[in-house]
């Protein structure tokens, strides 16, 4: 199994990407490429070449669930696994967000000292 | 009986207040009557027959045979001494009976001299006049004579008794008209829609404010034309309401309508939410039968909470957004993972994540409640082990124990019982018990945790022996926003929330919260839930 190395992160708050940003490189010394919208991490996508994307749901312009339909249709994105990071986690919104193609959801608030352990854990089951 | 009752006074007060209620006195002539003094003064073969009252001045002839006057006063009345005594009077010769030798109507005009009366009663019993006949000659009545004028007396009291319950009836026809009255102008007043129908599902109350609501009066029109007026849909306003789901209807059928929602679209006018509530009139019958329906206007009720729930959702997403990005900064900070801290910066630190955390809480509770009130937070129950759950629940919460000195301890026992539960939601409702406890203890102190099995429920407590919970205070515990002592809840954070919290989500696993407490000597917090048969 290949390892997990780059991460794109797709949010549209500044801290909150910095938080996470920190805590993926730092506590999980992954390499991440922040993005403060939809279309910037669709942008990013082929020069960056991510093997993992953590998109938030809701933002500005394009939301979550618009920009992983964007992210669909470039031949780089092609298998690779798409997390949503939400507050609104009940059941029927986690399903509707793996019906879309989601291949985890976190939920927010984050524990930014095991939110590399998570998203290890789906990139994982993904690769299983 | 008392003296006062038996006085003549009394009885004579009694008297006329027998003959007022019969309403008779000064009435025109009527048929019935007049036909007794006919066939008194032909069968007795006297010139004078008379239905006479005696009144408190005067006696008034109900009907009379061969006298001019209408009434003559009480003291020269002869009927006066008949209505002594429940038997014919009579007066062979009243020129020599001493009593009458110089009444007026002896020595004058009619020139009485023989006179037979029979008392008359009302129909509670009290002699409120006679049929009598007079003659000018004197003379005896022989006993058939005699027993005609009883009979003809008693038919004259059939009389009154139907003329009493003709009396009843018209008050109680007038009543019952004034009720009614009464009651439309009520239905027609109140701000709540009134609709009713008969055994056969007809229609017979439509008030005011369902005409309003309707944009119809729709007993005026057939049903055929009421859809020309208004549509009544589901609560979302969308769906159409299906004809058996109309709630009058199904009250008709013999269910109870308690609290069903509905929309009504009324032509030009807004959609308007109403909540019905209503049943059978007469359920006993059993089938079909008449029935009421009650509606309430809850539009605005259910705009304003709407925008409460949006309200909320917004500010604790705008909350949350911030309040993730300063405890994830914390964490990572604290953490070491950037680098060691001095120890007045660890310290300064720690108090600004415990205290964000407690904020993000607040708004949870909020949410929650929120999320509660409006039927919004779906629960995923499945038939589960109870006892890890408590484990998992205290291994969470030690950081709580640590914090403020305490220790759990989960009573052993064999009872490893199963229940159908939202692990995720027993959880918070456990951490929440069982932070409380932490709170209100004192440092060293023990926390104990039980599972007990009692028939067929499971009963969890959490044992404190802090400062306990006064009496008086127990009952508002699981209410909303409800804080005992209130300094010293501040101190120790919480919304009072919290336990309202756990008693809707306890509720709606099917079970029950409660508290046994005494204050001063700690708290028992328990949660009831029914066991499960499932087999895991």
């Amino acid at each position: 199994m290949t390892a997990l190395e780059r991460i794109m992160h797709i949010e549209d708050d500044p801290s909150i990407q910095e938080v996470a940003r920190v805590a993926l490189e730092v506590v999980g010394g992954f390499t991440v490429r922040s993005c403060d919208s939809g279309a910037a991490g669709v942008a990013a996508a082929d020069s960056f070449a991510p093997q993992l994307v953590l998109l938030d749901v809701m933002m500005p312009g394009m939301d979550g669930p618009q920009t992983l339909t964007e992210l669909r249709k470039l031949p780089i994105m092609e298998g690779i696994p798409v997390i949503f990071m939400t507050a609104k986690a009940q059941t029927q919104e986690v399903t509707a967000y793996r019906a879309l193609g989601a291949a985890g959801v976190i939920i927010k608030p984050f524990d930014p000292m095991t939110l590399s352990e998570q998203v290890r854990e789906i990139w994982e089951q993904q690769h299983a | 009986m008392s003296d006062h009752q038996n006085t003549a006074e009394y009885r004579e007060a009694r008297r006329l207040e027998a003959l007022a209620r019969l309403q008779i006195l000064d009435t025109p002539s009527e048929q019935a009557f007049d036909d007794l003094t006919g066939l008194a003064a032909r069968w007795l073969d006297t010139p004078i027959a008379l239905v006479s009252l005696v009144d408190d001045q005067r006696q008034w002839f109900k009907s009379r045979v061969g006298l001019a006057a209408e009434q003559t006063p009480r003291e020269l009345a002869f009927c006066a001494h008949a209505i002594q005594a429940h038997e014919l009077f009579e007066v062979p010769d009243a020129a020599r009976d001493e009593r009458f030798c110089d009444n007026p109507l002896v020595t004058g005009e009619p020139n009485i001299r023989f006179y037979a009366g029979m008392p008359i009663a009302s129909p509670d019993g009290e002699l409120v006049g006679t049929l009598c006949v007079i003659d000018r000659v004197p003379r005896e009545l022989s006993e058939v004579q005699q027993d005609t004028l009883r009979r003809l007396a008693r038919t004259a009291e059939l009389q009154l008794q139907l003329r009493i319950s003709l009396l009843e009836s018209e008050q109680r026809a007038t009543e019952l008209e004034h009720q009614q009255a009464l009651n439309q102008r009520l239905l027609d007043s109140i701000t709540a829609g009134v609709v009713a129908c008969n055994d056969t599902g007809e229609l017979t109350l439509f008030n005011n404010t369902a005409r309003l609501w309707h944009g119809t009066d729709v007993m005026k029109i057939p049903a055929s034309e009421w859809g020309l007026y208004y549509d009544l849909y589901e609560p979302d306003g969308q769906t159409p309401l299906a004809i058996e789901a109309i709630p009058l209807l199904r009250a008709w059928r013999g269910e109870a309508v308690e609290n069903t929602e509905i929309s009504i679209a009324a032509v030009g006018q807004p959609l308007r939410q109403v909540l019905c509530s209503g049943g059978q009139l007469y359920p006993e019958h059993g089938g079909p039968g008449a029935a009421i329906v009650v509606m309430h206007d809850i539009t605005e009720i259910r705009r304003a909470s709407n925008l409460k729930s949006e309200f909320l959702a917004t500010v604790s997403h705008e909350l949350r957004t911030p309040l993730t990005a300063i405890n994830g900064a914390i964490g990572l900070l604290r953490s070491g993972a950037i680098g060691n801290l001095p120890p007045t910066s660890e310290r300064l630190l720690r108090i600004a994540q415990e205290n964000s955390q407690r904020l993000g809480e607040l708004i949870n509770d909020l949410l929650d409640m929120e999320k509660l009130e409006a039927g919004q937070l779906d629960l995923q129950l499945k038939p589960q082990l109870l006892r890890p759950i408590v484990q998992n629940a205290l291994e969470i919460n030690q950081p709580y124990a640590r914090r403020y000195q305490v220790s759990w301890q989960l009573e052993s026992g064999a009872a490893d019982p199963i229940v159908r539960v939202d692990e995720r939601r027993l959880q918070q409702v456990l951490s929440n018990y069982l932070s409380n406890a932490a709170k209100f203890s004192h440092a060293g102190g023990l926390i104990q945790v039980q599972l007990l099995i009692e028939g067929d429920e499971v009963e969890v407590q959490v044992v404190d022996q802090g400062i306990g919970i006064a009496e008086e205070q127990q009952p508002l515990l699981f209410n909303k926003f409800i804080q005992l002592d209130n300094s010293n809840a501040r101190q120790r954070g919480g919304t009072g929330l919290g336990l309202a919290i756990c008693k809707e989500l306890v509720e709606r696993m099917d079970g029950q919260v409660g508290v046994r407490s005494r204050e001063g000597a700690g708290s028992c917090f328990w949660f009831r839930l029914p066991l499960s048969r499932a087999v895991l």
